[in-house]
């Protein structure tokens, strides 16, 4: 019973999480300048991959799952630091609109 | 001595779930290592707190943590609708923190940073502000007050 239910949790964040990463990229493609791209790609670098990782636990495989915890721990450590030195440089380039 | 002990089982609890093994041996070297990740980083530090004030932190991180996530699932959800749409009116906005610690400065930062509905773009940590691009700025004002009150319910009680 405990097996189907891991499994049916994995399925559906393994889904949602593709399904996010696939929003995500329309995003960026559809955004129009940096910043706005910068939204789209956080919702892939962050939900989207934090979902994937989270599908692991259909595997019931100790390992796998630890090894996937300490990915999403370092991708919410690390994904909010990539969005802001890309967002940082686009500044320092020049790019768009004044601060209200 | 209460925040020693959560940092090196925290320390421990991540060595182990990168070996993946919870095998007595390997408990021992995660808390050797850990001890001496503890004992370098202390050198480093300024003045300790209180077990007290430690303990009032530590009640505030379910509130961080889940108030987090809830900023996630509903950023997240802006963030699809803009995806799919226009975004409704993207621009930057100056977010005052007022004076605040590092580690706190850094919370903020890490906060609305894995919020997909906020980018950090500068930080100016002199004068207490970050500056964010959000999706809809037409109501600055607004964005200023949702997030000093996220700050508030989520993160002021641990990061103050």
């Amino acid at each position: 019973m405990m097996s189907v239910v891991l499994d049916v949790a994995g399925g559906v964040l393994l889904v949602v999480g593709l399904l996010l990463m696939t929003i995500a990229l329309v995003g960026v493609l559809r955004m129009p300048g940096t910043y706005s791209q910068l939204h789209a790609q956080g919702l892939a670098a962050g939900p989207g991959v934090i979902c994937v990782l989270a599908s692991s636990i259909a595997t019931e495989n100790a390992a796998t799952i630890s090894y996937a915890a300490i990915g999403i721990v370092f991708t919410v450590l690390t994904s909010p630091v990539a969005s802001h030195a890309i967002a940082r440089a686009a500044r320092r380039r020049g790019d768009e609109t004044d601060p209200r | 001595m209460i925040g020693i002990m959560l940092r090196m089982i925290a320390l421990t609890g991540l060595y182990l779930l990168v070996v993946s093994s919870v095998k007595v041996g390997d408990v021992a070297i995660g808390l050797v290592l850990a001890a001496l990740v503890v004992a370098a980083g202390r050198r480093h530090r300024a003045a300790s707190s209180s077990a007290g004030s430690t303990l009032r932190r530590l009640a505030g991180v379910p509130a961080l943590i889940g108030g987090t996530l809830v900023d996630v699932v509903t950023g997240s959800a802006e963030v699809i609708r803009c995806c799919l749409r226009r975004p409704p009116d993207p621009g930057l906005v100056r977010l005052p923190t007022g004076p605040t610690s590092p580690s706190s400065f850094a919370t903020w930062g890490i906060r609305l940073g894995i919020t997909p509905n906020t980018v950090v773009v500068d930080v100016d940590e002199e004068h207490g502000e970050l500056l964010v691009h959000v999706l809809d700025a037409r109501d600055p004002d607004g964005v200023r007050a949702e997030q000093a009150a996220a700050y508030r319910s989520r993160q002021r009680r641990t990061f103050p």
